[in-house]
């Protein structure tokens, strides 16, 4: 910085926005992230801003046809947790597959079966895919 | 362990041996006994998930193994003295059954299967008519030493004391032996471990049954303290997750951990539940979820890291 | 008999073949270096030799035994043990703790576990940071953490995968010392290394891996005059 002798300072320069690829590469390994000028803990909390606007919208979405109480939450973040582990942790092509193919399950369940058994279904299913495929369908890791 | 910290946990056992000798309000004994059980589960489920570092999130399907076993048998008059230690084996077999396929899944995907097992567990009991269904089983109301059934409350607290101790001492135990270093080795890093002959699938197996096991006997005490278990109290997804706070919030993979935080948790929950918790305000559970946060924030590693620091001042 | 057989170790990654009917034998007692330039498939022969990894064919004899379809542990308990190219501490257990995991191999307690491992710390250099924690070890620290954890289980075949990397040259004398003495002790030694000056003191026998094959074996002096190692290291010679 050049030393002004009149005049103001210039104003600071604006933050570096995170290079392509930032998410990924915290992800992968936080500490080199940092080592590369990443800013882990500033991407963290986009991601977890992201996702949580993402739900946020859902739940809005849902109240068309679900009731509202206030652990409604609970219900859906469990089988959410089971949609990504399923699909595998790093996959979204994956999480998306299997939260589809989680409806489908619950609702064939309790068609064919009966409803008392809907959600074990979908628990049954998640354990069979983890015996052939222990990184879920798509998983990275 | 040094000797400050071996002098303050016997003041600790002293007191609590003589707790119910000074205080004899059954709701005071209540609170310790219920802590007294968290820590030994928080205790029994570091095995796994603190030395071994695998994360289960369904370690209350083994408890509700160990309750229904102890009362099934209690149906058929087969004294709790027997049951308890049997309902502890059956927790350890069905590990052993359950293990082998999990055990070799990574970490994020192990803490699913075993939601996913307490999950299923719950649903088939509660169509299980024969083990009570969704009604659930209870203890018949006796004075019987024998049956290890009392009216007052007070002999309880002194089973849930010798069980405790038992827990600590095992624990102990096998942290110090060569399956503590072997479990924190396959944590550390698996591969290099087994380069140098450690047999991981053994003792991986070996971490999850016994941490079962230690569960299950919990889960027969838990059957006949409270009297009646539902596959809802029993297989409770919250209950689990409060064995996994107590052992993490403590300081995941020490021995003190999960007491500590036991000590915290516990009496927070159930005093702030009488003080606040009629009025409907939520207040208790507000101040619980405060208490997480604050600890999280600065004892990242756990209540244990506080007498650590202090320690390392001195020093 | 050799103590180590390696017979037409061939590993495939798809298209790629990493080692291609790599065949050799290490006698016991023998200092033997494999070197080659990068990516000439040496860290794969370890892990091929090790069980971390399965060879596509081929077959690897133990003192007799076949190793290939073995787990890892089980090649370990039978004495043949390898080190790491990036050293793979505990790093959450002390560096006591972390040599100790070696020695519960063959010692008979947790008790005779330390003794040893204190052991091997002094022979090592390690003897004052027994209770430092492993991962705050220095690189030059944590591979001779990883030297004395294999130490302590007391092993009858050592593979070292490039013990001498990142050292300074006093270290680099010590290291040459240290592998001495525990060859003197009885341990046959097979080193993955690149740096010469090491390779050059204690090898009895060299071994030339150059993409996946091997294309010289013999004494020191033999291999740097050999033809073909020199082309690969250094290429064909150009016409001025």
């Amino acid at each position: 910085m050049r030393a002004n002798l009149t005049g103001p300072d210039p104003p600071p320069p604006l933050p570096e926005p995170d290079p392509p690829g930032a998410l990924q590469a915290v992800a992968e390994d936080r500490q080199a992230a940092s080592l590369v000028g990443i800013a882990s803990d500033r991407v963290n909390a986009q991601v977890w801003m992201l996702g949580s606007a993402m739900v946020g919208l859902a739940g809005a979405l849902l109240t068309t046809f679900f009731y509202v109480f206030p652990s409604v939450g609970a219900v859906f973040g469990l089988l959410s947790f089971v949609a990504v582990a399923m699909g595998g942790f790093g996959s979204l092509p994956g999480a998306f597959l299997s939260g589809i193919l989680i409806g489908v399950i619950e609702a064939m369940t309790g068609y064919l079966i009966a409803p008392a058994f809907k959600t074990a279904s979908v628990f049954v299913a998640f354990l069979l895919v983890l015996w052939y495929r222990p990184r879920g369908l798509f998983g990275r890791w | 362990m040094s000797r400050t910290g071996a002098a303050v946990l016997a003041l600790a056992v002293v007191l609590l041996a003589a707790f119910p000798l000074v205080v004899g309000d059954p709701f005071y004994q209540q609170v310790v006994v219920m802590m007294l059980m968290y820590g030994a589960l928080g205790a029994a489920w570091n095995l796994v998930g603190g030395f071994l570092g695998r994360v289960s999130f369904g370690h209350a399907v083994f408890l509700g193994l160990g309750a229904y076993t102890t009362l099934l048998l209690l149906r058929t008059h087969v004294t709790p003295w027997l049951g308890i230690p049997v309902g502890g084996l059956v927790a350890a077999a069905i590990a052993f059954v359950v293990g082998r396929p999990t055990l070799r899944l990574s970490g994020h995907y192990f803490a699913m299967a075993t939601l996913a097992l307490l999950a299923v567990t719950h649903v088939l009991v509660v169509n299980w008519s024969w083990a009570g269904g969704a009604v659930g089983l209870e203890a018949p109301i006796a004075n019987n030493a024998w049956l290890l059934l009392f009216r007052s409350r007070a002999p309880y607290y002194w089973i849930a004391f010798v069980l405790a101790l038992f827990t600590l001492c095992a624990t102990f135990a096998l942290a110090r032996a060569k399956a503590g270093y072997y479990w924190r080795a396959i944590n550390g890093d698996e591969a290099a471990a087994r380069s140098l002959g450690v047999p991981a699938d053994r003792y991986k197996m070996l971490a999850f049954a016994l941490s079962a096991a230690l569960t299950g006997v919990w889960g027969g005490f838990y059957s006949i303290y409270i009297g009646f278990i539902d596959p809802d109290s029993a297989f409770n997804l919250t209950l689990s997750i409060q064995i996994v706070l107590v052992a993490i919030l403590g300081g995941v993979g020490t021995i003190i951990g999960p007491w500590l935080g036991a000590a915290l948790l516990i009496p927070l929950a159930e005093g702030t539940r009488i003080a606040m918790g009629g009025s409907g305000s939520g207040l208790d559970l507000l101040l619980y979820g405060l208490a997480i946060i604050l600890v999280s924030l600065f004892l990242p590693s756990g209540l244990v890291t506080l007498r650590l620091r202090r320690g390392a001042a001195r020093r | 008999m050799a103590l180590l057989d390696v017979r037409q170790l061939t590993r495939r990654f798809g298209g790629v073949v990493a080692n291609r009917d790599v065949t050799f034998g290490v006698d016991a007692g023998e200092i033997v270096a494999i070197i080659g330039p990068n990516g000439a498939g040496k860290t794969t022969l370890f892990n091929c030799l090790a069980g971390h990894d399965a060879p596509t064919s081929g077959s690897v004899r133990f003192d007799g035994a076949e190793l290939v379809g073995r787990t890892p542990e089980a090649i370990a308990t039978l004495g043949l043990m390898r080190t790491f190219q990036v050293p793979r501490s505990f790093a959450a257990m002390t560096v006591q703790e972390n040599v100790m995991v070696g020695a519960l191999l063959r010692q008979p307690g947790v008790a005779a576990a330390a003794r040893e491992a204190r052991r091997v710390l002094e022979a090592v250099g390690l003897g004052d940071r027994g209770m430092a924690r492993a991962g705050a070890l220095s690189v030059a620290g944590q591979k001779r953490l990883e030297l004395a954890r294999v130490l302590a289980t007391s092993p009858r075949l050592l593979l070292l995968d490039e013990v001498a990397g990142g050292l300074n040259p006093t270290e680099t004398l010590e290291l040459v010392e240290m592998l001495r003495g525990i060859h003197a002790r009885g341990v046959t030694l097979v080193i993955v290394e690149h740096v010469l000056e090491v390779v050059m003191r204690l090898a009895h026998r060299i071994l030339v891996l150059d993409f996946g094959q091997l294309i010289a074996s013999g004494t020191p002096e033999e291999v740097v005059r050999h033809p073909a190692v020199i082309e690969a290291y250094l290429g064909r010679k150009r016409r001025a």
